[in-house]
C-alpha cells in the first residue's frame, strides 16, 4: 500500500504544481478576427483590433445585429506589441490571436514605414497564424474595420473570403499569406505582391481589387485591376478568371462590343536572358480556354476558330505589355526576373544587383502567347438567337 | 491479483458456523431404528415450517412402520404418494410369498436395484437425506433398514425462456437461456452435439449448495488455459455462488482493472460460438447469464450477430463500435482540452460558434462538464431500477431538465450537452455492458487530466490506459491479443469481419484444419 500511496500523493503534486498554468476558459479572451494597423499621433503606430462579440441566441427573441457582432478596440505604442498589450486596459480581456483572419495595413503606412517591421510581431508571436492574410488598405485601415459584414460572422471572416474567393474566381487580386510575403521580401528581387482593399465612394462598402506593388518592403504602386490580372498571367498565379476582348472591326460607338471567354487553364513561363547587361525575357503563354459569351463572332470553321484565338491573344499580349511597362516605370521586378537570374548564376546576379533596378527598367519583353478554345459551352459557336448555318 | 480465500470468505456476507446440526452431520449414518431418524430429523429441520414428516404403516397387518419427510413448498402433490408407490414397484417382483411385505424384502429390492417404475435413490447418510429434501425430494425412512428412499418430486415454477432481453437481435435466434442450469446445459448440448462438448459441475457454498456447470470444447480450447481455469476454479466450492458474476473474481486475473476480463451472455448461440471459438464457459443454476473466458478486448465489439449479417455491413459495424469506444472514452475530455488549451485547433467558425453558446455559462468547462456527466449518470442509474411504467417520467424529466432547463438558465452550454448525450450514445453502442461501464469510470480522471495538462494530460492519460491494457492478461492469454502480440492470421475476425469461407480456415476452426491436439497425436 506504501508504494501506491507514494506515486498517489507524486500523482497530485504534480498535477497541482505543473498542470492548470495555461488552462484559460473560452470566455476569458477576446477573439481577434481581424486588425489595422495606422499611422498615429506623434508617430505612433495605431492599433484598431476587432474583436468578434459572442452573442448568445438563448433565451433571447430578438435577432442579434450583425453589426454588433465585431467590437472594435483602438490602441497605440510605439511598438506592436506595446500596442497590443494595452487592449486589455481598455477591452478586459487578453486578446486571443490564433483566429485572426485578415490584417490590414493603411496605405500611408506602407508608403512610409517598413512593412517587414510592422510584420514582424504577427510571424515571432506563437499565437498568429502564418496564414493569416496581409492586405493594404486604400486611406485609414481602422475605418475599414467598421464596415457591417454582409453574412459571415465578422468583417475579418468576409475580408479573407474575399480575398481568396476573388482572387481564385475573377483573378483581379491576388491572395497571398503572411509566411509566404516573408519569403517573397526576402527574396533578391525583393519585391512582393500584396492584395489591395478600397472603399466604394459611398464608404459603407468594401472591395478587394487590385494588387499593391512592394519593393524594399514599401508600397510603390497599385496596379488597376486589368493589369492585375495580366499580373498574375505573367506569374503563371492565375487560377480561373474571364478575359474580354472586343469585337473585330466593331464600331467604337457599340456598347456591346465586347466578347469574353472563361479561362480554364493557363500555364507561363518566364526565361530570361542576358547578352552584355541587356535583359531579354522571353514570355511563353498557354491558354486554354472556353467561351463564355458571344456577341459577333461566329465560329463556324476552323479557320474562324483560328481567326478568334488569335484576337484574344493579341488582347492578352497587349494587356501584359501594358502591365510590364507599370511595373518597369516603377522599377519593381515582382515578377520575379531577379529570382530567376540569380538561380541560374549567383555570381552574375552578385555583379548586377547594384544596377538591377536600372536594367530592370530597361530590359526587352517577347511576349507569346497561344489561346486554344477547347468549347464553345453549351452551345455552338454562334451568337443566341442567331441562325446556326 | 488474487485473494486469498480465507478473505474472500469472510466477505461473502455467511460468517462460518462450526456448530449448525446441517452441517456437521455429513457423514453420520442414518440410525437403523425409526424413532431415533425421526428425532433426528427433526432436529435438522427445526423451524422448518413447510416440511411434512408423515409417518405410515404398511404391510398386510399394517405392522410394519415407515415416515416420509419432504418440502411441502418443493415437491410436486401427486408425487407425495410414494410410500404406496415404493410397495407397488415390489408387488410384479417376484420376492417370495408375497403375503407378506417386510422391510428386508424393500431393502433387498432397492438394494439390488429392482426395475421399478420411478426411479428411487437410495441415501445412507443423514447428509444424503437432508440434502435429498432439501432438492425437493420425497425421503422414506423404514424401520430397521439403515438406508432412506429418495423419490425426485421437484416441482417449481420456472420462467419461460423468451427473447434474449439484454441482447436482443434482429436477425438470428431469439431464445435465451433460464433460471435452470440443466435446461440451459441441455440447449447447449443440443446445438452443440459433439461428444468433446464437455460439462463439469461442482457444488458450491455449504448453505447454499448451487449448482455450477462450466464446459469447453476439447481439442478447441487450449490445454494451458483449461489447467489455469481449473486451477483458478478449484476453491470456488467453499463460497457462496449466488450468480454467475460472482465467478469472475475467481477467474480473472485483475479484480482492480476497470477492464471486464470475461463476458456474458444470455444467448445459447453467443455461448455455441464461444465454444467453438476455444472459449470455456460458466454457468450457475438460478442465473440466465453464461459467462464466457478469457475474454480478450476485441471481443468486447463483438456480437454473434455479426456474422449473420454481409460481411461489409459487419465490418462497418465493428468500425463504428470502435469509433463509439474513442468517442464514448475521449470525447468530454477532448473537448475540456480543446477549449480551455487549445482553443486555436477548433476551426474558427465552429470556433466563434462555440464562443455564441459559450458565453455566460458561469462554470470552467470541467466543472460544466463534470455537472452534465453527474445529471447523466444520475439518470441512467435511475432509469435502470425505476419500474417501467414510471421510468419514462424519469426521462422526461430528465431531457427537460438536462435539455431544457439547463441551456436556458444557461448553467450548461448547449455544446456541452451535445457532447455528453453523443457521449452517453456511444456508450450504449457497445455490445458489452461491462466494457460501457469500463469506459464510463475512465471518462473521469481523463477529463480531470484533459482540465490541468490539456492535450498532453489526456495523450499521457491514454497512454497508460494502453500501458495497462498491454499489460493485462485473461486467464494468461494477453489482452490485446491479435494486435499485441501481433496474429495477421486472427486480424481477419477483429475489426474487419472476412466472408464466412475466408474465416474457415482462421482459428476459430483450427481443430478443422489440424484435427486439434488430439488429431495431431492420432497423425
Amino acid at each position: 500500500m506504501r508504494p501506491l500511496f507514494s506515486i498517489a500523493a507524486a500523482l497530485l503534486l504534480l498535477l497541482l504544481t505543473a498542470g492548470c498554468w495555461d488552462n484559460h476558459e473560452l470566455d476569458e479572451y477576446g477573439y481577434v478576427q481581424a486588425v489595422a494597423i495606422d499611422h498615429g499621433e506623434d508617430g505612433l503606430l495605431q492599433l484598431t483590433t476587432l474583436f468578434y462579440n459572442p452573442s448568445s441566441k438563448m433565451g433571447m427573441g430578438e435577432e442579434v445585429k450583425a453589426a454588433q457582432k465585431g467590437i472594435n478596440i483602438s490602441t497605440s505604442g510605439k511598438t506592436l506589441f506595446e500596442a497590443i498589450r494595452d487592449v486589455p486596459m481598455k477591452f478586459g480581456r487578453k486578446a486571443k490571436w490564433d483566429h485572426m483572419r485578415v490584417i490590414l495595413i493603411g496605405e500611408q503606412l506602407a508608403r512610409s514605414q517598413n512593412i517587414r517591421e510592422i510584420l514582424d510581431y504577427f510571424s515571432r508571436d506563437h499565437e498568429p497564424r502564418g496564414t493569416v492574410l496581409p492586405l493594404i488598405a486604400e486611406g485609414r485601415a481602422g475605418d475599414y474595420l467598421k464596415i457591417p459584414p454582409y453574412i459571415e460572422q465578422t468583417v475579418g471572416q468576409q475580408y479573407k473570403k474575399m480575398e481568396t474567393n476573388g482572387s481564385l474566381y475573377s483573378a483581379k487580386t491576388t491572395s497571398i499569406p503572411l509566411y509566404e510575403l516573408a519569403i517573397h521580401l526576402k527574396s533578391p528581387s525583393r519585391a512582393s505582391d500584396i492584395p489591395f482593399i478600397h472603399k466604394s465612394d459611398s464608404g459603407r462598402t468594401a472591395t478587394i481589387s487590385k494588387i499593391a506593388m512592394v519593393k524594399d518592403s514599401k508600397l510603390v504602386t497599385v496596379l488597376e485591376e486589368k493589369d492585375s490580372e495580366a499580373y498574375l498571367m505573367l506569374t503563371d498565379r492565375y487560377k480561373s478568371g474571364i478575359v474580354e476582348f472586343p469585337c473585330l472591326g466593331a464600331a467604337k460607338a457599340e456598347i456591346n462590343d465586347k466578347e469574353s471567354v472563361e479561362v480554364i487553364s493557363l500555364v507561363s513561363t518566364i526565361v530570361p536572358h542576358i547578352e552584355d547587361d541587356e535583359v531579354t525575357v522571353d514570355i511563353d503563354v498557354r491558354i486554354k480556354a472556353m467561351i463564355g459569351e458571344l456577341r459577333c463572332s461566329h465560329l463556324k470553321s476552323a479557320a474562324d476558330t483560328r481567326k478568334f484565338e488569335s484576337r484574344i491573344a493579341e488582347r492578352v499580349e497587349e494587356r501584359m505589355a501594358h502591365a510590364l511597362s507599370q511595373l518597369q516605370r516603377n522599377q519593381v521586378d515582382v515578377i520575379g526576373i531577379g529570382n530567376r537570374l540569380y538561380r541560374k548564376s549567383p555570381k552574375l546576379w552578385k555583379r548586377l544587383e547594384p544596377s538591377w533596378d536600372e536594367l530592370f527598367a530597361r530590359s526587352r519583353f517577347r511576349i507569346k502567347v497561344q489561346v486554344e478554345v477547347i468549347s464553345t459551352g453549351m452551345n455552338v459557336g454562334t451568337p443566341f438567337g442567331q441562325k446556326e448555318d | 491479483m488474487r485473494k486469498n480465500p480465507t478473505y474472500r470468505q469472510a466477505t461473502s456476507g455467511i460468517p462460518p458456523q462450526p456448530e449448525t446440526p446441517s452441517s456437521t452431520s455429513h457423514a453420520e449414518p442414518i440410525p437403523g431404528l425409526l424413532p431415533d431418524s425421526l428425532q433426528r430429523m427433526k432436529e435438522i429441520f427445526a423451524g422448518c415450517g413447510d416440511l411434512e414428516v408423515t409417518a405410515w404403516q404398511y404391510g398386510p397387518k399394517l405392522q410394519q412402520s415407515a415416515f416420509s419427510v419432504y418440502f411441502q413448498t418443493l415437491a410436486r402433490s401427486d408425487r407425495r404418494s410414494f410410500l404406496r408407490e415404493t410397495l407397488q414397484n415390489l408387488v410384479f417382483h417376484d420376492i417370495g410369498p408375497a403375503t407378506e411385505v417386510t422391510v428386508e424384502e424393500v431393502a433387498h429390492f432397492y438394494e439390488h436395484r429392482g426395475a421399478s417404475a420411478s426411479s428411487a435413490e437410495l441415501l445412507a447418510t443423514v447428509g444424503e437425506a437432508v440434502r435429498g429434501a432439501l432438492d425437493g425430494k420425497v425421503v422414506i425412512f423404514f424401520d430397521g433398514w439403515n438406508k432412506a428412499l429418495a423419490y425426485d418430486a421437484l416441482h417449481l415454477e420456472q420462467r419461460q425462456p423468451s427473447e434474449a432481453i439484454t441482447e436482443p437481435s434482429v436477425q438470428g435466434p431469439h431464445v435465451s437461456t433460464i433460471e435452470n442450469l440443466d435446461r440451459n446445459v441441455g440447449v447447449l448440448r443440443s446445438l452443440l452435439k459433439s461428444p468433446n462438448l464437455k460439462f463439469e459441475f461442482i457444488t458450491a457454498g455449504e448453505q447454499s449448495n448451487r449448482k455450477i456447470a462450466y464446459g469447453y470444447l476439447s481439442g478447441s480450447v487450449k490445454e494451458e488455459t483449461l489447467a489455469e481455469f481449473k486451477r483458478r476454479i478449484a476453491d470456488v466450492g467453499q463460497a457462496e455462488i449466488l450468480e454467475t458474476s460472482y465467478l469472475e473474481e475467481w477467474i480473472e486475473d485483475s479484480s482492480y482493472s476497470p477492464f471486464p476480463q470475461v463476458r456474458y451472455t444470455e444467448r445459447p448461440d453467443t455461448a455455441v460460438s464461444a465454444l467453438l471459438d476455444g472459449k470455456i464457459i460458466a454457468l450457475v443454476n438460478g442465473s440466465p447469464s453464461i459467462l464466457i473466458c478469457p475474454g480478450i478486448f476485441l471481443e468486447f465489439f463483438v456480437t454473434s450477430e455479426d456474422y449473420y449479417y454481409r460481411t461489409v455491413f459487419s465490418s462497418l459495424i465493428r468500425f463504428l463500435r470502435m469509433f463509439a469506444f474513442i468517442i464514448a472514452l475521449m470525447l468530454p475530455s477532448t473537448y475540456i482540452a480543446l477549449s480551455t488549451f487549445h482553443s486555436e485547433l477548433i476551426p474558427t467558425v465552429l470556433l466563434l460558434a462555440i464562443l455564441n453558446t459559450r458565453e455566460g455559462i458561469p462554470f470552467p468547462a470541467l466543472v460544466e462538464a463534470l455537472i452534465m456527466e453527474f445529471f447523466f449518470e444520475l439518470l441512467r442509474e435511475a432509469g435502470i431500477r425505476l419500474p417501467r411504467p414510471i421510468g419514462s417520467a424519469v426521462s422526461i424529466v430528465g431531457a427537460l431538465v438536462i435539455g431544457q432547463a439547463a441551456i436556458q438558465s444557461q448553467i450548461a452550454s448547449p455544446v456541452m450537452v451535445i457532447v455528453v448525450a453523443l457521449t452517453g450514445i456511444a456508450s450504449f453502442a457497445l455490445p458489452q455492458y461491462n466494457m460501457a461501464i469500463a469506459i464510463r469510470i475512465l471518462r473521469f480522471p481523463l477529463m480531470l487530466l484533459a482540465a490541468t495538462f490539456g492535450g498532453l494530460g489526456i495523450m499521457v492519460g491514454f497512454l497508460l490506459i494502453y500501458l495497462h491494457l498491454s499489460q493485462l492478461r485473461s486467464l494468461g492469454q494477453p489482452y490485446l491479443a491479435s494486435f499485441g502480440p501481433l496474429d495477421i492470421s486472427r486480424l481477419r475476425d477483429t475489426l474487419i469481419v472476412f466472408p464466412r469461407l475466408a474465416l474457415l480456415r482462421s482459428p476459430r476452426n483450427r481443430h478443422l484444419r489440424r484435427g486439434g491436439p488430439k488429431g495431431k497425436q492420432r497423425a
